[in-house]
């Protein structure tokens, strides 16, 4: 009797472990594809049942420590931030199936290459790329590109509204080394001077763009977006839209070298207003300024913006370097002396929390829905840096003092809050 | 019985005196890929050193290190030290992997093989790509492993990459070997892609 109980628990054991099985494919289609196939952004394909198999070690190690799916920003209490984190469930399942061969070709048998593809045609791009070395540390590189008219029907004589940018057909090689790019328009065109005036050295490599941050005056790099290896698509949640002038887009680049020489070259399509998306977005720049970074010391930075009206937040995106290790973004309300029962309390609410910054996996943090902030509260933003031996991407031994500056060996770190006026109630 | 447990006991006590392990003479298939012929990394005078690192070209943490594999190369020849790039691996192809060594500059100072059958990846005990082995040779077919870790610390994690590497572990270890010093301990671990072993091999 017992015996048979026992074989009826292995019977339904064994059932559901093959179900859970089974459900791996849907899992890992959601979650890891749309990045991993062909014309995915990350660095290694995972797009057919071989491929899998002949990474499973790693992917099974990475999706245990919670590196993978990569989402570096704290889920806030709202659900507003995208959090790509697995459920308990989904995690054991996904490890169930990658725990041996046997189950990787059971579970992923029907996983094809190229069904997650997401190939657009390039709205704008550089005229000229620019070549990578082989080595060395994460550059800047601003690149120039002319911008055309996705939308005729919301177009005016001088811009034209788009709700957001994605990087065109990440299968080439020439986006691959490209870990963030920052769009910013360019009214003056400072920028392209700056561009023409960049002869760079002759050696014969290509030398589009010029090896610098994409900011004009008080207009941060960002302002009209960002796209990452971890977001390639930045879309602004409804209602609201990028106004594009007429005239040249500058796109900071932040590229890592990929042990081969590269060509550097942004390919982006803009993605058309609807009907409905008439709120422009604007930009709030935060910048460290001044940076001085001791050598073996750690420090934060506070820097804070005071809000001059009702806004909305759509979006927090973050720039920095190698020694940037954490970010913290409140928006404060001093509280009257009758709420607290003292002067000087504030009520605190995060907008961002990256407790443990990473360059590789950053991305622009977009709000499902915006967030309102009112009038006479201020964003303090708080960045933690670390220019000890201790940070596991410190580039330099001994540490050495560090000051604002391009990347590898300074450092820029600045964060761009995106917002607009917040409607007015008639 | 005994035989196995005095093998057993045998490999157990080589382990616990330093980590290094002797391997007897064992057939291996390796291919050289081209432009390259040799492929008998193991066969040398007795007392000759040999690095190995093992790399796989879909790897992004063991190509974006390449640079740093062929400028350790380059020492180790100019110490008269061989070295070669191991495929622990059945399935590229030999376009695949000729590609590779040319597109990241490999042919000049790297030989680079295929061990399809991973039989060399067992012996020397490697396990992710890249990882760096410095051997010994007895000069009879088996080898005394010195060093067997990372090539450097350019990543300190996956997604966790320096500029530069602050410590060169693969250079260290061949500088003192071939200088008679001691190997510094311990062996930093290697990281990587993991090598997945084929249950037939």
């Amino acid at each position: 009797m017992l015996h048979r109980a026992f074989a009826i628990l292995l019977a339904v054991n064994a059932a559901s472990a093959a179900t859970a099985v089974d459900d791996a494919a849907a899992i890992f289609t959601r979650q890891c594809l749309p990045c991993h196939d062909a014309r995915g952004s990350a660095p290694l394909r995972l797009d057919s049942v071989e491929r899998i198999a002949r990474n499973r070690t790693l992917a099974r190690m990475l999706i245990e420590d919670a590196t993978m799916p990569p989402s570096i920003a704290l889920p806030d209490a709202h659900g507003l931030l995208v959090d790509r984190r697995l459920s308990i469930e989904d995690r054991a399942t996904l490890l169930n199936a990658l725990s041996s061969s046997a189950f990787v070709n059971r579970a992923f048998a029907g996983i094809t290459s190229g069904a997650q593809s997401d190939s657009t045609e390039p709205t704008f791009a550089p005229p000229h790329g620019w070549t990578l070395p082989a080595a060395g540390g994460a550059r800047v590189r601003t690149f120039m590109a002319a911008t055309t008219n996705p939308n005729p029907n919301t177009a005016t004589a001088t811009a034209t509204r788009v709700r957001g940018v994605r990087f065109a057909d990440l299968g080439s090689r020439e986006q691959r080394p490209i870990r963030m790019a920052f769009l910013a328009a360019d009214p003056r065109g400072t920028l392209r001077m700056l561009e023409e005036a960049d002869d760079g050295p002759d050696d014969g490599a290509e030398n589009g763009g010029f090896e610098a941050m994409g900011n004009v005056g008080p207009v941060p790099s960002g302002a009209l977006g960002a796209v990452s290896r971890v977001r390639p698509s930045f879309e602004l949640p409804d209602g609201f839209c990028f106004e594009i002038p007429v005239g040249f887009i500058a796109i900071e680049t932040l590229c890592e070298p990929i042990g081969r020489q590269t060509r550097v070259l942004p390919q982006l399509a803009w993605i058309p207003a609807r009907e409905g998306d008439t709120r422009v977005v604007k930009a709030i720049a935060m910048p460290a300024k001044r940076l001085m970074l001791s050598a073996n010391s750690c420090s934060t930075i506070e820097i804070v913006h005071p809000v001059a009206v009702d806004m909305d937040v759509v979006a927090v995106l973050v720039k920095g370097g190698a020694f940037l290790r954490s970010v913290d973004v409140e928006v404060e309300v001093e509280l009257k002396v009758s709420d607290a029962g003292k002067a000087g309390a504030a009520l605190r609410t995060r907008l961002l929390g990256v407790p443990d910054y990473r360059m590789a996996f950053a991305e622009p943090w977009i709000f499902t829905r915006p967030q309102r902030v009112a009038a006479g509260a201020t964003i303090v933003a708080r960045l933690g840096f670390d220019n000890t031996a201790d940070n596991p991407q410190q580039p330099s031994s001994p540490p050495q003092d560090v000051e604002s500056g391009l990347p590898p060996l300074s450092e820029d770190a600045m964060v761009v809050v995106l917002y607009a006026p917040a409607a007015i109630s008639k | 019985m005994r035989a196995m447990m005095l093998t057993a006991f045998i490999a157990l006590t080589t382990l616990a005196l330093g980590g290094c392990t002797s391997a007897a003479r064992v057939p291996i298939s390796l291919k050289a890929i081209a432009p390259h012929t040799s492929a008998q990394p193991l066969e040398g005078t007795r007392g000759s050193l040999v690095a190995l690192v093992f790399i796989s070209h879909e790897c992004p943490i063991a190509n974006a290190m390449m640079p740093d594999i062929v400028s350790v190369a380059t020492e180790a020849h100019a110490r008269g030290i061989a070295f070669f790039a191991v495929h622990p691996a059945s399935w590229p192809t030999d376009d695949a992997l000729t590609d590779h060594a040319r597109d990241y500059g490999l042919q000049r100072t790297v030989v680079v093989l295929a061990d399809r059958g991973q039989e060399l990846t067992r012996l020397v005990g490697a396990t992710v790509t890249p990882e760096a082995a410095l051997l010994r040779l007895d000069g009879n077919g088996g080898f005394e492993r010195l060093y067997l870790g990372r090539v450097n610390d350019l990543y300190a994690a996956i997604g966790r990459r320096r500029a530069n590497p602050t410590s060169n572990d693969l250079l260290d270890a061949i500088r003192a070997a071939s200088e008679g010093r001691a190997i510094a301990l311990p062996q930093p671990k290697a990281i990587g892609c993991f090598i997945e072993l084929s249950p037939s091999s």
